[in-house]
Formats: C-alpha cells, sequence, structure tokens
C-alpha cells in the first residue's frame, strides 16, 4: 500500500446513511433557526462578504488582499507596476498590517527603506532573503520575523509570502500577515518548559554515593524535622572492626564495607525508616514515636545490634566482624535540642555504651546543652593534644599538562581503634561547637612542618573552614608557621572550606589580602553549594574556584551538570580565576572537563589520598592514564 | 395565513394581490427551504472534510459549519445563485475558525506543537485510511492541507485560490509540497508500495 492507494481508499465511500442524517440535521437546525427569527420577526446579522468567490473579476493583489482583510489579516502587497525590472515597484500595505506595525492606518508611506526600518535589524536580512528568494524562484514561501513599532515595543509577526500573477507573468509579491506574538510567547514558554524538565535533577545531595543512604545533613535535618512537629527516637550506631587485619584497610576496602553494612541496615529496619551514615562507622536511624502494633525503640536497636555483632562482613576475599554499640536518645514533640544536637547525643550513648560494654544506652531525653557542648569541646580539644589526626595528600592534575602538579592536605581522624577515618563528622561538630580554629591551626601547624621537610617541588592545597576566618590571630599564626618550617609561601594555597560560616567578612578579607601578600594562593573549597555566594568571587583575592563535587559525579549524563560547569568556568576565567573539579571518578569525565576548560581535577581516578610519607621520593609526574593518551596525541601531530 | 382569508371577503381588491404575493413568497420559501436543505446534505461532507483537514478540532469545525450554514440559509436567496456554493460556506466557515481560534488564543495561548498524538493506523477499511489521512494532513502547514483536500474534492485551481484567499501560483506550489510531504509521512508509517506492484509480485510468487 502506498499513498495513491490510501487516498483511493479514503475516498472510496459515499456518505453513510448516518452521516446523511447528520447534514440533515444540520440543515434542519439552520433551518429551524432561520424560520424562528422570521417569527419572531428580529434579523440574523450576516457579517461576511456576500460576493461569490468565483465570479469576482478583479486581479489576484485585489483578490486576495480582499480575503485577508476579510479574515482580519493584514497584507503587503508590492507591484512591479508592469515592468519586470526590480525596484522600480509599488508598495503598499493594508490598513490592518499598518495597525500590526504600529502605524495609524494611512500615516506612513511605505517604502522599501521604510520598511526595513521597521523591522527587528537582527531580522532586516532573513526577510529580504526569504522574499528575494520567494521572486526569483517563483514560489510561495512564510517567514517569521519581529517588527519595532514606533514606541519601542516589539511584535512577532508571521507572513505568508505569495506570487502575485498577472496575464501568466509574475507581477508581485502579496504578503498576508498576522502578529504572533502571543503565540509565539506561549511557543518559547513550552520550549522553556521542555528544558527546565529535562535539566530538573532530583537532589543528589540527599544521598550518600556510597550507601546510597541519605546523608549526614539529610538526617539531621529530618531529625530536626521530627523534634519539631511528633518527637521520637533517634538511634546511633557505632561500629568498628572486631578484629585488626594485618594490613589497614584502604579507602577503597572502606568503601565495600561501608556499603555492606548500609544494606544490612536496610533489610533490618525496613525501607520506611529513615537511616542514614552520619560519620564514619556511626550511623543514625530515626524512629517515629512509639504506638501499640510497632516495636518499641529499644527493642529495635537491641536487634540492629545483635544482628551486626554476628553479621560475617566480607572484605578484600576476608570476612570480618564488627563490634557494633547503640546510643538510643528519645525525644519529645517541641524539645529545644536541634537535630544535630540530639545526633550528638545519640553518638556520645552510643560511646558511652562502647565504654561501659553494654550494648546499648538510653536516653530518656536530650542531654543539657551546657553538658553536650562542653563533651565536644573537651574531644576536639583532647584530639588535638594527643594528636588524634593524620595528614594525607591527594594528588591534583593540571589539565594542561596531564600532570600532577598540586598535592590536597586532607585531615584524617583516629579512631578509637586507631585507624584513620574521614574527618567530616568531626569536622561538623567542631565547626558547631566553635572549636575549629583549634583543629585548623593543628593542620597548618602540621602540614606545613610536613611540607618544609620535603622537597617542596609540588603546590600544596591546605584547608581552612571559613568560620576560622574570623580570628583575627590566624594571619599571623600562618605567616609564623610559614617561616618556622621554611616553606615556600609560592607553594601553598590556603582553600576555605565552608564559605557559609564566614562571620565576618572584614576578618575574612584582612586574612585574604594578607595571606596573598605574603605570596600565598588562596581558593574556595566546595564552590556552588551551601551559601557559597557569587559575590565571594567579586570581593575576595580568590586565585582558584573547586566546584563541588554533586556537579561533577554526574556530569557525563547531566547536561545540568554540563551546563552549570563549562558556565562556571567561563565565568570564572573572566574574572581571572582558575578552575578545579573534584570528584572526578572516571575518564570520561576528565575528557569532558578538559573540554570545558577545567583547568585541574581532582579524584580517584586521578589518585586516591596517601599518607603523607614525611621524606617523598620524587615521583614520576605522570599518571597512568595519561600515558595510554599518548600514542593518540603523537599520532595527531 | 388563515387570517388572511378572513379579511379577502371585506376588501376583495388588494386582498387578492396581497393574499397572491404571499402565496407568492410562500412558495417561493418553501422551494428555498427544500433547495437549501438539498445543499446541505450535498456538500456538508465535501466540505467538513476540507476544513477538517486545516483544523484539528472536530467540534470547533462543527460549530462553524452549524454558523456558515445558518447564515447561508438567511442569504439563501443571494447565495443559491453562486457558481460554487460550497465554496462561499468554506469562506465563512474558515473565517469563524479563525476569528474563534484567535478568541481562544487570546484566553489561554497554546502552542500549535500541542496536538493529539499521531496515530499508528494499521490501514484495513475505508475509516482507518481517512483517519490516517487526517493525522497527516495535520502534520503539514493548515493551507498546504487545506489546498490538497480541495484538490482531492475536485476543485480547480483557480476555485481553490478564490475559496481560500490565495494566489493560484501559491495553489500550485502548496499541491506538490503537500503531496511530497504526505508521500514522506506515509512512507515513514511504512506505506511505501503500491498495490499494484505487490500484486504483480504475489502473482510472481505464486507461479
Amino acid at each position: 500500500m502506498d499513498l495513491d492507494d490510501i487516498l483511493a481508499l479514503a475516498e472510496a465511500s459515499q456518505p453513510s446513511p448516518l452521516e446523511l442524517a447528520r447534514a440533515r440535521r444540520v440543515a434542519r437546525a439552520a433551518q429551524g433557526q432561520y424560520d424562528h427569527s422570521l417569527a419572531k420577526g428580529y434579523e440574523i446579522i450576516v457579517d461576511t462578504d456576500l460576493v461569490d468567490p468565483l465570479t469576482a473579476d478583479v486581479d489576484e493583489a485585489t483578490r486576495v488582499g480582499r480575503a485577508a482583510q476579510l479574515a482580519k489579516l493584514g497584507t503587503i502587497t508590492w507591484t512591479t507596476g508592469g515592468g519586470k525590472t526590480q525596484g522600480s515597484g509599488r508598495l503598499a500595505w493594508s490598513d490592518e498590517m499598518a495597525i500590526i506595525f504600529g502605524h495609524a492606518p494611512g500615516t506612513l508611506r511605505l517604502t522599501p527603506e521604510a520598511l526595513g526600518q521597521l523591522v527587528h535589524p537582527a531580522d532586516v536580512e532573513m526577510v529580504r532573503g526569504a522574499v528575494k528568494a520567494a521572486w526569483e524562484e517563483s514560489r510561495p514561501d512564510e517567514v517569521g520575523f519581529r517588527v519595532i513599532q514606533p514606541g519601542g515595543s516589539i511584535r512577532h509577526v508571521h507572513c505568508h509570502l505569495e506570487i502575485l500573477t498577472t496575464e501568466g507573468e509574475p507581477s508581485g509579491i502579496i504578503a498576508t500577515g498576522v502578529d504572533v506574538t502571543a503565540l509565539e510567547l506561549a511557543r518559547q514558554e513550552h520550549r522553556r518548559l521542555a528544558i527546565r524538565d529535562e535539566m530538573l535533577c532530583a537532589d543528589l545531595a540527599v544521598q550518600d554515593t556510597v550507601t546510597g543512604l541519605p546523608t549526614r545533613s539529610y538526617l539531621t535535618d529530618e531529625v530536626d524535622r521530627a523534634r519539631r512537629s511528633t518527637g521520637g527516637a533517634l538511634v546511633v550506631l557505632a561500629t568498628e572492626p572486631a578484629t585488626r587485619l594485618p594490613d589497614a584497610l584502604t579507602d577503597e576496602d572502606q568503601d565495600q564495607l561501608t556499603a555492606a553494612v548500609a544494606q544490612l541496615l536496610r533489610t533490618i529496619v525496613g525501607a520506611e525508616v529513615t537511616c542514614g551514615l552520619v560519620g564514619s562507622g556511626l550511623w543514625g536511624v530515626l524512629l517515629a514515636p512509639p504506638d501499640k502494633h510497632a516495636e518499641a525503640a529499644e527493642t529495635l536497636a537491641a536487634r540492629i545490634v545483635d544482628t551486626f555483632r554476628s553479621h560475617l562482613f566480607s572484605v578484600r576475599q576476608k570476612t570480618m566482624r564488627l563490634s557494633t554499640w547503640a546510643g538510643l536518645v528519645h525525644f519529645g514533640s517541641g524539645v529545644l535540642a536541634t537535630g544535630f544536637d540530639l545526633l550528638v547525643d545519640g553518638e556520645h550513648a552510643a560511646r558511652d555504651a562502647r565504654r561501659n560494654a553494654t550494648p546499648i544506652t538510653v536516653l530518656d531525653q536530650p542531654v543539657a546543652d551546657k553538658d553536650r557542648t562542653d563533651r565536644c569541646r573537651s574531644r576536639v580539644r583532647r584530639a588535638v593534644a594527643a594528636n588524634r589526626f593524620a595528614l594525607y595528600a591527594q594528588p591534583i592534575v593540571d589539565l594542561h599538562l596531564n600532570q600532577v602538579t598540586r598535592h590536597e592536605i586532607l585531615l584524617r581522624v583516629r579512631s578509637d581503634t586507631g585507624d584513620a577515618v574521614a574527618p567530616w563528622a568531626f569536622l561538623d561538630m567542631a565547626e558547631r561547637v566553635g572549636e575549629i580554629l583549634t583543629v585548623d591551626q593543628w593542620v597548618i601547624d602540621h602540614a606545613l612542618e610536613l611540607i618544609g621537610r620535603g622537597a617542596q617541588t609540588s603546590h600544596y592545597q591546605v584547608n581552612i573552614s571559613g568560620k576560622s576566618l574570623a580570628d583575627p590571630g590566624l594571619l599571623t599564626y600562618v605567616t609564623e608557621a610559614i617561616h618556622r618550617h621554611n616553606v615556600k609561601p609560592e607553594c601553598l594555597t590556603f582553600e576555605i572550606t565552608e564559605t557559609a560560616l564566614i562571620e565576618n567578612r572584614n576578618e575574612a578579607l584582612a586574612f585574604a589580602t594578607g595571606i596573598r601578600q605574603i605570596g600565598c594562593r588562596l581558593a574556595l573549597d566546595d564552590f556552588g553549594t551551601g551559601y557559597a555566594a557569587l559575590a565571594h568571587l567579586k570581593f575576595l583575592p580568590v586565585d582558584l574556584v573547586k566546584i563541588d563535587g554533586m556537579f561533577i559525579i554526574d556530569l557525563c549524563r547531566s547536561p545540568a551538570d554540563q551546563a552549570v560547569v563549562s558556565n562556571l568556568v567561563e565565568l570564572c576565567h573572566t574574572l581571572g580565576i582558575r578552575v578545579a573539579a573534584e570528584y572526578v571518578q572516571d575518564e570520561e569525565t576528565i575528557e569532558l572537563l578538559k573540554s570545558s576548560g577545567v583547568d585541574f581535577a581532582q579524584g580517584y581516578q586521578t589518585g586516591r589520598p596517601e599518607p603523607i610519607a614525611v621524606s617523598p621520593e620524587q615521583q614520576v609526574q605522570t599518571i597512568e592514564f595519561e600515558l595510554s593518551l599518548l600514542p593518540q596525541q603523537t599520532a595527531m601531530g | 395565513m388563515i387570517g388572511v382569508e378572513g379579511t379577502a371577503a371585506l376588501t376583495p381588491e388588494p386582498a387578492d394581490s396581497e393574499a397572491a404575493r404571499k402565496a407568492e413568497a410562500a412558495r417561493l420559501k418553501a422551494e428555498h427551504d427544500q433547495e437549501f436543505a438539498d445543499f446541505v446534505e450535498d456538500s456538508y461532507h465535501t466540505v467538513e472534510r476540507i476544513l477538517r483537514a486545516g483544523c484539528w478540532d472536530r467540534e470547533v469545525v462543527q460549530d462553524a459549519l452549524n454558523e456558515a450554514y445558518l447564515l447561508g440559509r438567511v442569504q439563501w436567496p443571494k447565495i443559491r445563485t453562486y457558481t460554487k456554493r460550497a465554496g462561499w460556506v468554506i469562506t465563512t466557515a474558515r473565517n469563524k475558525i479563525r476569528k474563534d481560534g484567535e478568541r481562544r488564543q487570546r484566553e489561554a495561548p497554546v502552542a500549535p506543537e500541542d496536538l493529539p498524538p499521531e496515530p499508528h493506523p494499521d490501514i484495513a477499511d475505508v475509516w482507518a485510511a481517512q483517519e490516517a489521512l487526517r493525522a497527516w494532513l495535520h502534520q503539514l502547514p493548515s493551507r498546504h492541507a487545506e489546498v490538497f483536500q480541495m484538490s482531492r474534492e475536485g476543485f480547480s485551481n483557480q476555485e481553490i485560490a478564490r475559496v481560500l484567499g490565495l494566489t493560484e501560483n501559491s495553489v500550485r506550489s502548496y499541491k506538490v509540497a503537500a503531496r511530497k510531504r504526505l508521500r514522506e509521512l506515509a512512507e515513514a508509517a511504512g506505506y511505501t508500495e503500491s498495490k499494484d506492484r505487490s500484486r504483480q509480485g504475489g502473482s510472481r510468487g505464486s507461479r
């Protein structure tokens, strides 16, 4: 079957009796209304043309113009005026068209130049081209363009261009047009919504990439919501390896173990309960207030502890057990302790359970604010005093050179078992109780000491919390440490983390300016999330912006992330700021980052954090993935 | 009418002519009524098909046609003399549809992209063929679709140009463009092979 067969089939039948009946119904209805009007003596007004369209003997221009007028459309007519030479013709528009262009009918004598002035400058060439092509090829066309009305307002107009014929010869062009601004706006809005739908992403920050469970901040918010509404109970589980493996767990092993624990926890509590990783080896489970049918919080906590303790986790083809303790905090609705406070109470309760060698410690209500803060502070101070930290370095690749040219110095906290674990929960606590400066000072001192002892061949990036910048003594402390450890200031970049916590803009600016005066560089960490305002780029003398990992992790699959990254790069480069990307996990992402013009990349793909050797050997500063690219590059060259 | 007869006895002369005039008027009206009814029954389907080629909303078309035919009846004494009376209905109904569309556009602008989804037809009977054709016609610019449908209904180029208010040059171009695009759409839906050819193939196969 092809088109002709389908046409033949469609036209094969006569109207069915049913269809004929429908036609008769229309006739009867019209007749009935007409008779009614006669009987009642009112007139049905006929507002249409009563000329037989087929007999009127006028030229095409007049005929088409008249039809357009009836349809409330505007026309512009150009006729050659007999001669075939172009340019000598006559140009005229209908009243309706004059109104579309914003002119009172009859006030403007239309010339090609005048018309060119009325059309939006950006569209003039396109319109001219369309008209010229239609005339030369003697075929109809359509064209959409903007007109600028005398008051300056812009309207969208759509025109059909048609070739007029007189005695078999092309004799002119008639453009039938209508103001389509409303339609055009609707169309644009339609397109915009389609783009928005495509670009809108699920909130990735909610889910932790390793565990697939809610993150610490999400859980904190949920606990906070619960204490403001229904109240409930929070279980915090502390886990640590029960047996020491012959060699310490690597980051990958840790992640594998964490994922396994997350899965087990989810299986125990079920899909409905909010639970998540709230620190290294710390898990939070939020429970609704008890009702008759549900399991009591104590029972559930005990069940989790039992299951965790008896479960054999397999890491690196070996099995291991986890020692587990639980802290349980009951809280009523409307308690003053915040979500964060309750989380800390739960953690402390779990620690108490560990210390007392009981599976669970139960708190019937949140701890008093002062006790909690004191305990947090003393924990931080003790950790600093006892040097319970370790420094790691993660390589950063210069994407223009394909070389590791920098390292970020990262802090790890030693857990109770002595393992170095990720510090985010600890830093969160230290920041909230105002002890972060102590930690930052420890990091600066020890990092600079290690750097000073080394060859200082790389460039080092050291983190400082935005909160610490409020301390007027910080600049002096840093300057003094740089001199004491003989570090070349030009090898140092200070990364400001948690810019949201910058409390004192004046102090922050003083530190930033001062640190650059002694030759160090300044970077903003985790840019694009939290309250990292663009204003910071304006007033802080920033040299480097590190795009937050949430824009990078899904970069290859997310057009929205690509748009953010490439435009952020453009913005930063315009402002004279270099750009780094963190959480780079595969080769594809690196290629995308390069094509967006990102300067530095950091992540598991380019190198995991390693403990800093006291005297690092001069390493070959090319990494594997670049070697694999080399043949291609030479082939291209 | 019966009342008229009552007064006829008193003033026979003028009443007679009056009655005769009225009777003549009634006769003429009855004649027109019948003529109009025949015209509607005759033209309705053609006109509806043409208008539905250009406008996908069947209800809008039917409303416009109801109105156009009513106006047609009011002005029947004039319109009955037209060369192509259906042409006048088409012109009138099209302008109604346009006006209606503009009003709705003002109320809630809708992009014309919001067409109902195109069916994937399995063309087995007349109805399916008509539906498929209509769906394809709606993918065309409405001018192209209307011109094409009118030419299928037997209107000449000159008639189409005059009824739709186009130049004859345009009608020729639109016809060609519409046919080309329809063929593409049919092919895209898998209707590529002519029946004649497949019949030939079939007969060869059976030998």
